[in-house]
């Protein structure tokens, strides 16, 4: 009885391993198709209707509760005490355990040129960053299609066979 | 709000001459160049050296971050700030088509804080007690022209006279979200950050004004928008940049000695303020 349970409870573990793992792919690959979204808002918004940087990053990060949104309300928050942040200070509110230190490091330079410079140069940058982001989420999506699923299939897998074991 | 428009480091160096950056006049930012303050006892230079991010950091927080959204107003020369924080700019000017597009490389700036000074138009109270007269202020910049307009305003809107404001540099009442920051009085509505031109096309019909005040009038255009007005039967209390009236002879501000009533010479910052009739226009 007691190896059944153990059996069972290891079975789940691996199973949430992989869901997790999964799950870390997913919200990489999201992150990144998002941040293509916000490109565009921002492009849109600061060439058509030259919308102040806060209200474009408030509106943005409402549509969505999500890691990026959680960024993007940070970032605003600071902006709107009227404080200039360092790029420390970005990659600070950036930390988070599905990017990479060199993929924060390439957001905080994307928000450090927000609101800095006239409308065309702006969309200049953005669409130089909009490109850099592009490329990372095509990685992002493959590594979520292949080694997401696979991770999750070896979770199952792998609990399965512990289970046989202990059983 | 001073403190929120200066990067750390300029903010510190005003702190630490001892001067109190919300009594100052003007901060003045030269690329390179010693950070220059202004009070009352005149200007000092300060041992800081301005850098270039000290003139970013003071146009980003002045944009609201958006430099992009205000990018018409710097090629007008100036950015306003929350307060009624005025700040001039100067660069390098980007042309297209014969007409200023863009500032870019901007390497000065001067960051003029407005201050409500109640009372300093008690000398000349008796203006306001005779009824509605068309006035110009007349002043070299720095005067304390726009503080007398102020007051001035507030005076005759405190009488129950509907003022129409035309504060197109927002430096008056210094609105923010349409509340003004300085007072302006009861009976007076703003119209701040639109052109003269436009409100006088467009504002007055519907807000049937007694008078109307704005600031620094310049060019013909202003001066043939303003004599139309009055000759409509609406009285104006406006300002200029001079050094007297004989500065204004001989130029095309000459048509404003035949519709204003009297004029308000200012020569320097707290100095004695001068008024005089119209030379050539019948009261």
């Amino acid at each position: 009885m007691l190896s059944i349970a153990a059996g069972a409870a290891l079975f789940v573990a691996c199973l949430y391993g992989g869901v997790g793992i999964k799950h870390y792919y997913k919200t990489r690959a999201e992150y990144f198709a998002r941040i293509n979204d916000f490109c565009n808002l921002l492009i849109d918004e600061i060439s058509n209707l030259k919308t102040p940087l806060i209200k474009i990053l408030e509106n943005f990060a409402f549509l969505k509760k999500d890691e990026l949104s959680k960024h993007i309300t940070a970032y605003a928050e600071v902006l709107s005490r009227d404080v200039i942040p360092y790029e420390e200070q970005i990659r600070e509110l950036l930390s988070s355990p599905y990017l990479k230190k060199e993929e924060i490091r390439l957001i905080a330079d994307f928000l450090m040129i927000l609101g800095r410079s006239r409308s065309e140069s702006q969309v200049a940058n953005i669409k130089h960053y909009k490109n850099k982001f592009e490329e990372v989420s095509k990685k992002a999506g493959e590594a979520y299609t292949v080694q997401g699923a696979l991770a999750y299939k070896l979770g199952i897998l792998l609990g399965i066979a512990l289970m046989i074991i202990v059983v | 709000m001073v403190k929120n428009l200066l990067s750390k480091s300029v903010y510190d160096a005003v702190n630490s001459s001892g001067k109190i950056p919300e009594r100052l006049f003007e901060i003045r930012l030269r690329l390179g160049k010693p950070l220059v303050v202004y009070d009352r006892l005149g200007g000092t230079a300060l041992n800081y050296r301005v850098c270039e991010r000290d003139i970013e950091y003071v146009l980003n927080v002045a944009s609201g971050h958006s430099v992009y959204a205000v990018s018409e107003q710097l090629t007008k020369g100036y950015v306003t700030y929350r307060g009624g924080i005025r700040i001039g700019v100067s660069g390098e000017g980007v042309s297209e088509g014969g007409r200023l597009s863009a500032l870019k490389n901007i390497s000065s700036l001067n960051i003029r804080i407005p201050h409500e000074v109640k009372g300093c138009a008690d000398d000349i109270k008796y203006l306001i007690n005779g009824g509605l007269k068309n006035i110009l202020i007349i002043s070299p910049p720095g005067a304390g022209k726009t503080t007398l307009l102020r007051e001035l305003t507030r005076l005759y809107s405190d009488k129950a006279y509907n003022i129409l404001l035309i504060d197109e540099r927002n430096e008056i009442a210094a609105a923010t979200d349409g509340v003004s920051a300085l007072d302006a009085g009861d009976f007076t509505d703003i119209m701040s950050c639109a052109e003269k031109k436009t409100v006088y096309e467009n504002i007055i019909r519907s807000m049937r004004p007694d008078m109307i005040v704005t600031d620094e009038l310049f060019g013909k255009e202003d001066v043939d928008s303003v004599c139309d007005i009055i000759r409509a039967g609406v009285c104006v209390m406006a300002s200029i940049h001079a050094y007297g009236l004989q500065a204004l002879e001989n130029t095309v501000f000459e048509k404003v000695f035949y519709v204003f009533d009297y004029f308000i010479i200012l020569e320097r910052p707290g100095g004695k303020i001068l008024v005089t009739k119209s030379p050539k226009k019948q009261i």
